[in-house]
């Protein structure tokens, strides 16, 4: 278990530590239009990866060397300041959310959850704006733990009516129309609320 | 005299009618925010942000600065009466406004609580109105070393008092600088990045960083962590008695040291309201009168920290308009306002633009005086929020962020980069990297670039001016302190657990 925690906690650093080397060969090949000698684009991208990468390596090390499997994520100054008060465990536990007994941990919630929101950003050229924003908003309320489907549907529909009537109306954005029956519906609806 | 009669000339500006309407729009929303479940504060400045893309930079600052003020006072009613913190700057408010309502006096700990946000929020405006001429004086005669060295100061401190994960906040710090970084280099114009996405090439917004990141990133982290819906229980009539004038009198050191702590807090960039806060109370519970009967529902336990989660709102507005640093999640907001207007803040800024300048800093009292009003009236109104379903607010939020980034370019390109950037916003809760660095990064990376590379061109590439300069040379010591404290820090705190715990076992 000592491995795996320490896996878990090293993993991440490794990723950034991996993104740093890679993002420094592309920074490599940007073409120097200055004289020589002189500090071109990639010198500061450049600053900026090696503090990438010592920040990386430093989270490795640290996870290594201290195998910390709860780290304190409060700043130090609410840390003395609630040290200094006697609440120092009190903050903790507030602050996280931990003496909160309504709290349930899903993570499948939040996948689907970003399923869903790559799928709008994917559909809504075929689907138009109204239908795939009515789907998002059902979605997301479901997902969320909404457990009153009817009530949704009719939330869910006036909300995409009311965002469809201000960009229109409002704000004059043009929107995904969608493809074939769903262009159909998105032109009958502009129709309704008067844009031509 | 000048001052004053500028600062009349900003009250006349607020109170025209419209910005008047986005004022009491912007109190009503920061009122609501700090309340609601499943939004906070910063997510809710972030949201409005977008719709102030057709309005004017006035109006637009005002209705940001107004959920801004207000935002910092709202959660304190769910915090006093149900035990519920709308924010983590009302933590403190647990520990002496609950016990004070749980002995029968709601009404009173919400007194004092206004009291204190009205009190702490007007000497924090004041402070600023004076201070700021002086800093924007001084930030005048820097030069581009001293003026990187200042960003770096401000990056630094965010890094070093957002968490005690230093790695980890430097991660999102350079994280931010390399998503500034993407497109059209500032200086020579050479494609960096963009890996031949047209998307890419004109470089990634910061506003759907921001939105993505703290909007999206918020909600999803929100359906993982779910909290059942709040059922309020019955407190009898909601409402806010104010303590007597001889009440008042005996709290005057608490406030005073609370005001002032909160606004040097909040001057300080990476330091906003929930330090000041915690930092308050604590110094409340060392140097107060009652030290030792905080904890069990006094009042100085209510204003310590009320008056300093409010006062910090003034002091985070100095380097903000003064120098261009933004110091927290809702002040690089506040910037960003002012740079999709085409206004980029800092002393020239501060200085030619008086109008717009002083129309700021007559929101920050109009707003004092306006969300203590509004508090005062319609709490009844505003905890019944708290009973709204997370579930329906974050459908309608992910909505709010995708209209924002359809809104700022219009194109599904946009829509992209704002999901992946919830993505990265989750995962960072995910892995506990905090996202403040990450924001102020990418917006004060071009600033970042633009000095260093200036400095590195007008001095022949000898980057030891930074060091070697006087002013340069000091707040770069400063930006190593900054760096450096927080591990100090933790090691006396490791080596002060380790003695007690010997002392325990002899």
């Amino acid at each position: 278990m000592a491995i795996l925690d320490r896996a878990r906690h090293v993993a991440p650093f490794l990723i950034v530590a991996g993104a740093a080397v890679w993002l420094w060969t592309i920074a490599e090949s940007f073409s120097i239009s200055t004289r020589l000698g002189r500090a071109g684009p990639e010198l500061w991208p450049k600053i900026v990866l090696l503090l990438m990468l010592g920040a990386a390596l430093w989270g490795v090390a640290e996870a290594l060397l201290k195998g910390r499997s709860e780290e304190n994520e409060t700043s130090v100054l609410i840390t003395n300041a609630a040290r200094s008060a006697g609440h120092e465990e009190d903050a903790r536990k507030d602050l996280a959310g931990e003496t909160d007994d309504r709290i349930d941990r899903q993570p499948v919630s939040a996948i689907a959850g970003m399923a869903a929101m790559l799928g709008y950003v994917a559909v809504i050229s075929y689907l138009g704006y109204a239908v795939s924003t009515f789907l998002l908003l059902l979605s997301i309320m479901l997902l969320a733990g909404y457990r009153k489907p009817l009530r949704a549907v009719l939330m869910a529909l006036l909300g995409a009516l009311a965002f469809y009537f201000v960009f229109q109306r409002l704000v004059y954005v043009s929107l995904p129309l969608g493809t074939g029956p769903f262009k159909e519906l998105s032109l009958t609806l502009m129709a309704m609320i008067g844009v031509r | 005299m000048d001052t004053l009669a500028n600062l009349l000339h900003g009250f006349t500006i607020v109170l025209q009618p419209l910005n008047l309407l986005f004022l009491v729009i912007g109190l009503v929303l920061g009122l609501v925010v700090a309340v609601l479940p499943g939004l906070t504060l910063v997510m809710g400045v972030v949201l409005a942000l977008p719709f102030t893309y057709g309005m004017g930079v006035i109006p637009a600052v005002i209705l940001l600065t107004a959920m801004y003020v207000s935002g910092t006072y709202g959660g304190a009613f769910t915090s006093i009466l149900f035990r519920i913190p709308g924010e983590p700057i009302d933590v403190p408010l647990l520990w002496d406004g609950y016990p004070m309502a749980r002995a029968g006096e709601p009404a009173l700990a919400l007194g004092w609580t206004l009291f204190a946000a009205l009190a702490g929020g007007l000497f924090a405006a004041v402070a600023m109105v004076f201070l700021s001429g002086p800093v924007a004086v001084i930030a005048l005669t820097l030069s581009t070393p001293e003026y990187f060295a200042v960003i770096m100061l401000g990056l630094s401190s965010v890094v070093s008092l957002g968490g005690s994960s230093l790695p980890k906040a430097l991660i999102s710090l350079s994280l931010g600088l390399l998503f500034s970084a993407v497109g059209t280099d500032p200086t020579y114009g050479e494609p960096r990045f963009d890996f031949g996405i047209p998307i890419l090439q004109d470089g990634i917004e910061y506003l759907l960083i921001m939105v993505g990141a703290y909007g999206l990133g918020e909600v999803l982290t929100r359906m993982e962590v779910r909290s059942t819906p709040v059922n309020l229980p019955a407190i009898g009539s909601i409402r806010t008695k104010l303590p007597s004038l001889k009440a008042v009198l005996g709290v005057k050191a608490s406030l005073i040291r609370g005001s002032l702590v909160g606004f040097l807090i909040g001057v300080i960039p990476g330091a906003g309201a929930t330090i000041a806060s915690f930092v308050s109370y604590g110094l409340e519970s060392q140097y107060g009168k009652r030290r030792r009967e905080l904890g069990t529902g006094i009042p100085e336990g209510i204003v310590a920290p009320q008056s300093a989660a409010t006062a910090s709102v003034g002091g985070a507005m100095v380097p903000l308009l003064t120098m261009g640093i933004p110091g927290s999640g809702a002040t690089a907001i506040i910037m960003a306002a002012f740079m999709l207007q085409g206004v980029q803040p800092g002393p020239h800024v501060f200085f030619k633009s008086g109008d717009l300048v002083f129309a700021v800093f007559a929101a920050v009292f109009a707003s004092v005086i306006g969300m203590c009003i509004l508090g005062y009236f319609a709490i009844k109104l505003l905890v019944k929020v708290l009973a709204f379903p997370e579930a329906v607010t974050s459908a309608f939020v992910v909505m709010f962020c995708f209209m924002g980034a359809m809104a700022s370019r219009s194109t599904s390109g946009d829509l992209w980069v704002i999901a992946s950037f919830g993505i990265l916003g989750y995962m960072f809760e995910r892995f506990r990297f905090p996202i403040a660095p990450m924001v102020l990064g990418a917006i004060l990376g071009p600033l970042a670039e633009t000095s260093f590379m200036t400095t590195m061109i007008s001095f022949s590439n000898d980057w030891t001016v930074f060091f070697t300069r006087p002013i340069s040379g000091a707040i770069m010591a400063l930006v190593a302190v900054a760096l450096i404290y927080p591990l100090v820090s933790e090691w006396m705190g490791r080596r002060r657990q380790g003695r007690q715990s010997m002392e325990t076992s002899s």
